[in-house]
């Protein structure tokens, strides 16, 4: 499920999957802006099928954190 | 206080050594917090209590928000927050340039009277300060952070000298654990734990304020002539003349303003503290919307937060929605810059520049990601558009007078291929020139080869003080005696 999330993530940000990791973040990966900030938000939502509050999507640093309301969301992310 | 000054830098080691003296943590922050204050009322006088208002308004508020269960309740608390800072901002920042319109539009229609202005003297630090304490106070009512137990804790937070004046605007909840984990051991009965100066902590530091001193004192301050020069009275001024305003403009106030961050930084860092960082290499983003995930980063995540967010959060899908966000996010950050019309102009550009790119990367799929852009020539290319348009709106950043504006911006655009003004002022300043190419050359250095404080602050004591060394006389070098204030102090 991490693969599924961080190939998610890798897709729209136009890198290799293999960059991508718990500890990604708009501070280590150059095209991770507000614009795709917000396309990652939607894309979940349609993958995982959950709706994120305002909240969660601005307490969302890094790939870990967007894993962390996942699994609030009920979406198990064990490999 | 200005941080190039004498007086800061006796300050500064005032303060570390009364820490090294003082052993008992919470002592320590208070010397911190007691610091602070007369750092502000070293510059600011009397107007120290609009900052302990500030303070003691959202510490309080914060407190009821978090013990309330009545959403409406809470809500009236945070409105109270919100017009307490931002009518304290407004008054100080807008007043006389509300006043100034008011009298213009008066002129226009003959009026009798005018309406005097107050000439009101704008609070150092206001600017930040306020969205700082706002944030605070947004979060405990979000659910995201508990408030502070501890006043002096929050106080600090607020006032903590190295950041105070300019930024960057930091997060309580960057900061605050930062301050509980020196305290907790202490009060769970452990061994009193000092500040400890940590040795790696002290070079990078030190390096890091090397660093801020050289952009400013050095780079910014001595390009700041040929500025000067140019847009004084522009009007008449060749195309080439106005281009290499812009670009000098454009060295001068990013060496004035991450100077400025890397000296609050580097502070912070040999007090023990983390500030995150505010610039990173903007001059090299591939984008408007990029340039700003690297420019003022600590206000342009503000506007993200606690506006952008919020006014696009239900309706992401809609391109006009998302465009007209953006555009207030963007005017609300240009005229967060100063009162007058030049910097709402600003603000409207890069919203322009921001919110196009933005709707056509969601409308044209197939530009989004095109291996183009990862082209060797794709990236130059981005980077050159992107800071033809970042340069031009900075015309409007440095340029008060609409005459004068309007003049360099077409100027600017509408080149006229004239360049016998241009070469005469390349001539009469030539330190100013040699000083913009130098700069232009180390930090694109600084971009290929990585992080070049990281660099020096591992040199051996050897090399690491040679180093030191030729950055103080080299600032020495061309130095006049009189420190200039940071351009982002009058904000």
């Amino acid at each position: 499920m991490s693969e599924r999330l961080y190939k998610l993530i890798a897709k729209i940000l136009g890198v290799n999957v293999s960059d991508i990791n718990d500890e990604s973040s708009p501070e280590t990966i150059e095209s991770w802006d507000s614009f795709n900030s917000l396309v990652i938000v939607d894309e979940l939502e349609s993958e995982f099928e959950v709706s994120f509050s305002l909240e969660e999507i601005i307490d969302s640093p890094n790939v870990s954190a967007i894993k962390k309301h996942l699994k609030n969301h009920g979406v198990s992310l064990d490999d | 206080m200005i941080f190039t000054s004498i007086d800061f830098i006796v300050f500064f080691v005032f303060i570390l050594a009364s820490i090294t003296v003082i052993k008992h943590r919470k002592f320590q922050h208070l010397i911190l917090l007691g610091g602070s204050y007369y750092f502000f009322y070293f510059s600011s006088n009397y107007l120290i209590v609009l900052l302990i208002f500030s303070t003691v308004l959202d510490y309080y508020l914060a407190k009821m928000i978090y013990n309330s269960k009545d959403i409406s309740k809470k809500k009236i608390l945070l409105s109270i927050s919100l017009i307490g800072n931002l009518g304290l901002l407004g008054f100080f920042k807008y007043t006389d340039f509300a006043i100034l319109q008011f009298n213009i539009l008066g002129n226009y229609l003959d009026l009798a009277t005018s309406i005097p202005y107050y000439n009101l003297v704008l609070p150092l630090g206001i600017s930040f300060y306020t969205f700082q304490t706002l944030s605070y106070t947004i979060d405990v009512y979000r659910g995201s952070l508990e408030p502070s137990k501890r006043f002096s804790e929050f106080a600090l937070f607020v006032a903590f000298f190295p950041q105070l004046v300019a930024g960057p605007i930091l997060r309580a909840k960057q900061f605050l654990p930062q301050l509980r984990e020196k305290i907790q051991e202490y009060n769970a009965g452990g061994n009193i734990r000092q500040i400890v100066f940590q040795n790696v902590n002290i070079k990078f530091g030190i390096t890091l304020m090397a660093f801020g001193f050289i952009k400013k004192m050095f780079f910014a301050d001595n390009i700041a002539p040929l500025v000067d020069n140019i847009f004084f009275n522009p009007i008449g001024a060749e195309s080439f003349t106005i281009i290499l305003g812009a670009l000098a403009f454009a060295v001068q106030v990013y060496g004035d303003f991450s100077g400025y961050t890397d000296i609050a930084i580097g502070a912070a860092l040999i007090l023990g503290f983390k500030i995150p960082a505010n610039f990173n290499k903007p001059y090299f983003a591939t984008s408007p919307t990029a340039f700003w995930n690297k420019w003022h980063i600590s206000l342009s995540l503000w506007i993200r937060d606690y506006l952008y967010l919020p006014l696009v959060f239900k309706n992401r899908k809609s391109s006009t929605r998302i465009f007209l966000s953006l555009m207030i996010a963007f005017m609300l950050i240009g005229f967060w810059h100063g009162d007058g019309w030049n910097f709402l102009i600003f603000g409207i550009l890069q919203g322009i520049f921001v919110g196009v790119h933005t709707v056509i990367r969601k409308n044209v799929k197939f530009l989004r990601n095109h291996t183009f852009f990862d082209t060797k020539f794709g990236k130059v290319l981005s980077i050159f558009i992107t800071q033809y348009l970042i340069f031009f709106s900075f015309l409007a950043f440095r340029i008060p007078d609409m005459n004068h504006l309007f003049y360099s911006m077409q100027k600017y655009i509408l080149i006229d291929f004239q360049v016998t003004e241009t070469i005469s002022i390349i001539q009469s300043h030539k330190i100013s020139i040699f000083l913009m190419v130098l700069f232009i050359i180390i930090h694109f250095i600084s971009f290929r080869k990585g992080n070049l404080v990281e660099i020096f602050a591992k040199l051996n004591y050897k090399y690491w003080t040679l180093f030191l060394t030729g950055s103080i006389l080299a600032i020495l070098l061309l130095f006049d005696g009189n420190p200039t204030d940071f351009i982002y102090f009058k904000f």
